[in-house]
C-alpha cells in the first residue's frame, strides 16, 4: 500500500488518498488522473489494465486500487 | 433565465465540471455521452448526482437534439459529435463548444500536438458559438497559457481542462440569461487538422534544428493516452519507433550514434544530445 500511495501522490499530491473514498464518484479525479494511475501501475506492479474495461469504482480509493492490484496479480 | 434546460455533450473532467455548474444553478440538466472515454467518470459522476446520463450513437443524438422543444442551452466538451445544420438551425437551441486553441488558430482535432508542434509561444482554449463549420463560430471567452520547452501534449491537456472550466464558470450566467458577449474570430484562420494528421506524418527529421525536434517529440507525447502512438525515426538500420526521449544539454558524447545496438540511440546536434529509446519496426 505504501507503495500505491506514493504512485498516487506522484500523481495528484493535492489529493488525501489514506482517507477519500469517493475519488472518481465525487470528480476528484478526472480522465487524466486515472489513465495516469493505469500507466503507472503497469510500470510499478506489472498489471495491465484496459482502458476499456475498467470500472471507474475501483478508482473511487486507494484501498480499492490496492484491490484491483492484487486481483489482477492472481 | 432564458435556459431553464440544458445539455451537456460529451465526455471526461471538463464535461462533467459544466453539468455540475449547471445543476448547482437549478437547471435541468442532462448529460449525452457520444464517445465514451473509457475511463468512466462521466456516467460515475451523473449517478452520484442524480444527472440523467446516456450513451448516444451519432444518429439517435441528431433525432434526440431536433425532438427538442423546450428552449435548451447545449454544452459541448470533449465531444466528437458534429452537430448537423438542421439541429444548429433550431431557435430554441443555443449551443457552444469548449476547443482547446485559440481559435482561429488551430481547429479541428488534436490541437494541443498543432500548437505545440507549429512552435507557439502560448496554447489556449476558446468556448465559442457552433456553427455549421468546424470550429468558426463567435467567440465567448479564451484563456491562455505559456508553452515551454517541458510541455507535451498531455500536460498542455490537462492545463486547458483547467482553463476551460475556469472559462464556462465565467460565462455560464450569460449564457443561461442570453447576455454573454461575443465577438467574430479574428486573424488567420488556420486549415482544419483532422484525427488521422499527425506533425510530419509522425516521423522525426533528423536534420531539424534541436527545437523542432524537441517540439515535434513534445506534440506527439500524449502520455498514456497514446492518442497518436508512438513517433518514428529512420536510421541506417532501419525504422525505429521512440518508445522515450529525452535531452541531455551537459553531455559529453561527441557525436550521434548508437549507445545500446538498436534500442538506445542518442543524435548530438548544436550542443545538445537527444536520448531516444527505440523499437525496431519489423
Amino acid at each position: 500500500m505504501e507503495k500505491l500511495l506514493e504512485i498516487l501522490k506522484g500523481i495528484r499530491p493535492d489529493v488525501d488518498f489514506e482517507n477519500e473514498t469517493s475519488l472518481v464518484d465525487d470528480g476528484i479525479l478526472d480522465s487524466f488522473d486515472v489513465v495516469s494511475i493505469i500507466s503507472e501501475l503497469d510500470d510499478a506492479f506489472g498489471v495491465q489494465i484496459r482502458i476499456d474495461e475498467l470500472d471507474p469504482e475501483n478508482f473511487n480509493s486507494a484501498a480499492s486500487i490496492m484491490a484491483l492490484i492484487e486481483k489482477l496479480k492472481k | 433565465m432564458a435556459f431553464a434546460h440544458a445539455i451537456v455533450i460529451g465526455t471526461g473532467g471538463v464535461a462533467n465540471f459544466c453539468a455540475n455548474e449547471l445543476q448547482k444553478r437549478g437547471v435541468s440538466v442532462s448529460f449525452i455521452e457520444s464517445r465514451p472515454d473509457g475511463v468512466g467518470t462521466s456516467e460515475a459522476i451523473c449517478r452520484r448526482k442524480g444527472i440523467p446520463y446516456e450513451c448516444l450513437g451519432k444518429e439517435s443524438l441528431t433525432a434526440r437534439l431536433l425532438a427538442i422543444e423546450d428552449d435548451t442551452l447545449v454544452v459541448s466538451a470533449s465531444n466528437r459529435y458534429l452537430f448537423p445544420e438542421q439541429v444548429l438551425a433550431k431557435p430554441n437551441l443555443l449551443v457552444v463548444n469548449y476547443h482547446g486553441a485559440l481559435l482561429p488558430k488551430h481547429p479541428g482535432r488534436n490541437a494541443e500536438a498543432w500548437a505545440i508542434f507549429s512552435q507557439d509561444a502560448e496554447g489556449g482554449i476558446t468556448w465559442h458559438r457552433v456553427v455549421a463549420d468546424v470550429d468558426a463560430g463567435d467567440i465567448l471567452i479564451q484563456k491562455s497559457v505559456p508553452i515551454t520547452d517541458k510541455t507535451t501534449s498531455f500536460t498542455l491537456l490537462r492545463e486547458y481542462a483547467k482553463l476551460a472550466q475556469s472559462g464556462f464558470a465565467e460565462i455560464v450566467d450569460g449564457l443561461l440569461s442570453e447576455t454573454q458577449p461575443s465577438f467574430v474570430q479574428q486573424g488567420e484562420r488556420h486549415a482544419i487538422m483532422y484525427s488521422w494528421m499527425k506533425p510530419n506524418d509522425g516521423t522525426l527529421d533528423l536534420s531539424w534544428s534541436v527545437d523542432k525536434m524537441s517540439a515535434f517529440l513534445r506534440a506527439m507525447d500524449y502520455g498514456p493516452l497514446g492518442t497518436m502512438g508512438f513517433p518514428v525515426v529512420t536510421l541506417d538500420e532501419g525504422t525505429f519507433k521512440i518508445v522515450k526521449y529525452g535531452f541531455d544539454t551537459n553531455s559529453s558524447n561527441a557525436s550521434s550514434g548508437w549507445v545500446k545496438p538498436l534500442t538506445e540511440y542518442h543524435i548530438r546536434h548544436e550542443g545538445v544530445v537527444i536520448d531516444l529509446e527505440v523499437k525496431k519496426i519489423d
